[in-house]
């Protein structure tokens, strides 16, 4: 890397202390590493299930909650140990946006406020009439018309207008990085274009990077960018977009691509293929971070995934997977490995 | 008997509130087939779960039903107790008593409602959940009602081990399948799912997909699945019903409607579909806000942001009609005796051109 990363997280973790009567700790975030480039705007989508620790990482990255391991650095510095001056400079840098519209607001201040805070804080603007000009400028930008938003009260609007109501801040203070955690969730389907053209446009035009953990693949994939795929708090699989949604390396990416519903009525999975694939986690255990995290579930378990934990490999020069199908193990061909050539290339 | 099982006509569901009445079903016309998996999508607030809460008669005040008929035409048993024969020739669901309708509930319409998997009994063990619903429907024994608890579960390709289990040691999907499975304990003949794979994972919405999957090709039920999604409604159903400002714009089989939906709102919200691979196309949004449930648009509730809004919309509202065999639909684009293959290039084309931005340098 030949700049410093705007970003950069290393080695990150997250363990949580076992809660009374129970015997293990959880380990939500294990050993994650990665960058955000500081000279150019990038999407990067953190996709997995319910469990995988995506929301922990969101947490970790925001100061929200301490990593118990690693570092997360911005430029250059750690995030946990800034001055209240580069605190604040960090915050404003990277801004949140939340899972749940419903509870990000308090019912009793008006949408202004939500927009006028930042203003405030951060000394936006010198006069009232300018503060006004700058939030109405916001509201366009997100696709909604000022005169229906401002004076209403959180509850007199839609999930999809809060979240965008959330953007419109972000437009105002021109972070660095936006953090969504699954901001489309609760959110109407035909509202979610808007939301995700308006992400597009913030990179286009004002540079902004994003950082967008989700488990739906097809939004994910109409952003493009970078892909990182997590199963139980570990990253297994990760690259370019177009790359890993095409050719699916790690089992684990395969079988989440495998059960997106296909909106064409001739294409069903009954019809697609008749692999039955072991679609729900049977255990949510750990089994000792000694093994592959997937072994439970993987269709392609081989004795070495019970021994060790699976590195990175490159794949392509645009991918890369933390499984033993591919590198070095791969090497002697296993009956496993044969099945799984056939299914990389569909 | 007609091959319908389930017959709607110009139901209404309104609500009462302090600044007016919304009219949250206005006018709803919809027959469900023997046997099929009947579809219903729309954005929220279109009025998709208040229509299937008025088959199941759960509205409550503030709302009520306004007016209209769901007419039910059970298969009823030739030796089945007088509460059940008189049902033979259809029964007006809106006209039932309380009592008629604690016969009809379970042990012929089940209901599994929207993010009912987190309103199981957290202190109570499945088999007991399960149980209770059976003995409160019907006049069996309690073994025989474990019996028929573990029947289900198998149905939905659940362990019978789950009946011993609390709800906090399943999985949210394992939760879903069985919520499904308690719907299908007594073999009820239309089976309706409000949004059962909503916040769920992909891989865990696939399992309680095929669960559902299972039910139609295992037993004899028809069902009525409410989702807003699509993608999931072309994996699953059989013929899909769009609603829009509480009344149905387009019905059709689903391949064909996929291939050619004729309403130009059903087509917006088709393109709007986000889909795994292919062209990156930047995809434009329905234009302008949902409708307000206390003023619906006149005429045509889809014109203020409808692209091909003609003068007529603004003012006549138009009627849903068959405007090919099977195919309903409610566009005046349509119903001025233009046919379909002369109306339906300029639409696409049109559609076309306002999607052709591409985003991906």
């Amino acid at each position: 890397m030949s700049t410093e990363p705007l970003l950069d997280l290393q080695h990150v973790g997250t363990v949580f202390a076992p809660r009374q009567g129970r015997r293990d700790p959880v380990i939500a975030v294990d050993d994650v590493s990665f960058s955000m480039p500081a000279d150019e705007a990038i999407f990067l989508t953190i996709v997995g299930e319910s469990g995988s620790g995506k929301t922990t990482l969101t947490r970790n990255m925001l100061g929200l909650t301490k990593p118990t391991s690693g570092t997360i650095r911005y430029n250059g510095k750690d995030i946990y140990t800034m001055t209240p001056n580069e605190w604040r400079a960090y915050r404003r840098a990277v801004q949140p946006v939340f899972q749940d519209p419903y509870a990000t607001y308090n019912p009793f201040y008006r949408i202004d406020r939500v927009l006028q805070v930042p203003i405030r804080k951060f000394k936006l603007a010198s006069s009232k009439d300018e503060a006004r000009h700058k939030i109405e400028e916001a509201l366009r930008a997100v696709d909604l018309r000022p005169g229906d938003v401002l004076g209403r009260y959180p509850h007199q609007l839609s999930g999809g207008e809060r979240q965008r109501i959330m953007l419109a801040r972000i437009y105002l203070i021109r972070p660095r990085v936006i953090v969504a955690d699954e901001p489309l969730s609760m959110v109407d389907a035909s509202l979610r274009t808007v939301f995700l053209n308006v992400l597009l446009d913030f990179r286009e035009k004002q540079g902004i990077s994003c950082i967008h953990i989700t488990h739906n693949l097809a939004t994910a994939y109409y952003l493009g960018g970078e892909i990182m795929i997590m199963c139980k708090g570990q990253v297994v699989e990760r690259g370019n977009m177009d790359q890993v949604i095409s050719k699916p390396s790690h089992p684990y990416t395969r079988l989440l691509i495998d059960s997106v519903p296909s909106p064409d009525p001739d294409q069903r999975w009954t019809e697609r293929r008749g692999q039955n694939a072991a679609v729900e986690t049977a255990t949510l255990k750990t089994e000792g971070s000694r093994a592959c995290i997937f072994t439970a579930r993987c269709p392609n378990v081989m004795p070495i995934c019970h021994q060790q934990r699976p590195q990175f490999v490159p794949v392509n020069p645009a991918q890369e997977a933390a499984c033993f199908l591919y590198g070095e193990a791969a090497k002697q061909p296993t009956p496993a490995d044969q099945q799984a050539a056939p299914a990389a290339t569909t | 008997m007609d091959n319908n099982l389930l017959k709607i006509e110009d139901l209404r569901v309104y609500f009462h509130s302090t600044h007016g009445e919304y009219k949250v079903v206005d006018g709803v016309n919809l027959t469900v087939g023997r046997q099929e998996i009947l579809g219903l999508a729309g954005e929220s607030g279109c009025g998709k779960s208040t229509v299937v809460e008025a088959i199941m008669r759960l509205i409550r005040m503030p709302g009520y039903i306004k007016s209209g008929e769901i007419t039910f035409y059970p298969t009823v048993d030739q030796n089945a107790p007088p509460a059940d024969a008189h049902m033979s020739g259809g029964v007006d669901l809106i006209t039932l008593d309380e009592q008629a309708l604690q016969n009809v509930r379970w042990k012929y319409i089940s209901y599994v409602p929207q993010a009912s998997m987190n309103s199981l009994n957290p202190v109570m063990r499945i088999e007991s959940q399960m149980i209770d619903v059976i003995l409160a429907h019907s006049t069996m024994k309690k073994t025989e009602a474990r019996a028929r608890a573990a029947e289900a579960l198998a149905l939905v390709g659940l362990p019978e081990a789950v009946l011993r289990a609390y709800p906090h040691e399943l999985s949210g999907g394992m939760k879903q399948r069985a919520i499904i499975a308690n719907a299908m304990t007594l073999s009820p003949q239309l089976v309706i799912c409000d949004e059962p794979t909503t916040a769920l994972d992909v891989n865990v919405q696939r399992a309680v997909l095929e669960a559902i999957l299972q039910i139609k090709e295992r037993t004899e039920a028809t069902v009525i699945f409410v989702s807003h999604d699509l993608a999931v409604h072309a994996e699953l159903v059989d013929r899909l019903a769009i609603m829009y400002a509480g009344k149905i714009v387009e019905v059709q089989g689903v391949r064909e409607l996929y291939r050619k939906p004729l309403h130009p709102y059903t087509q917006r919200l088709l393109s709007s579909v986000p889909t795994l691979g292919g062209a990156r196309v930047r995809q434009e949004a329905i234009l302008g806000q949902a409708p307000d449930r206390l003023n619906w648009p006149t005429g045509c509730r889809f014109h203020p942001r409808c692209p091909f809004a003609l003068a007529k919309c603004k003012e006549v509202e138009p009627p849903l009609m068959q405007v090919e065999s099977g195919h309903l639909v409610a566009c005046h684009l349509y119903s001025e005796g233009i046919p379909v293959a002369a109306v339906q290039p300029t639409i696409a084309q049109s559609l076309a051109e306002s999607q052709k931005v591409d985003h991906v340098n």
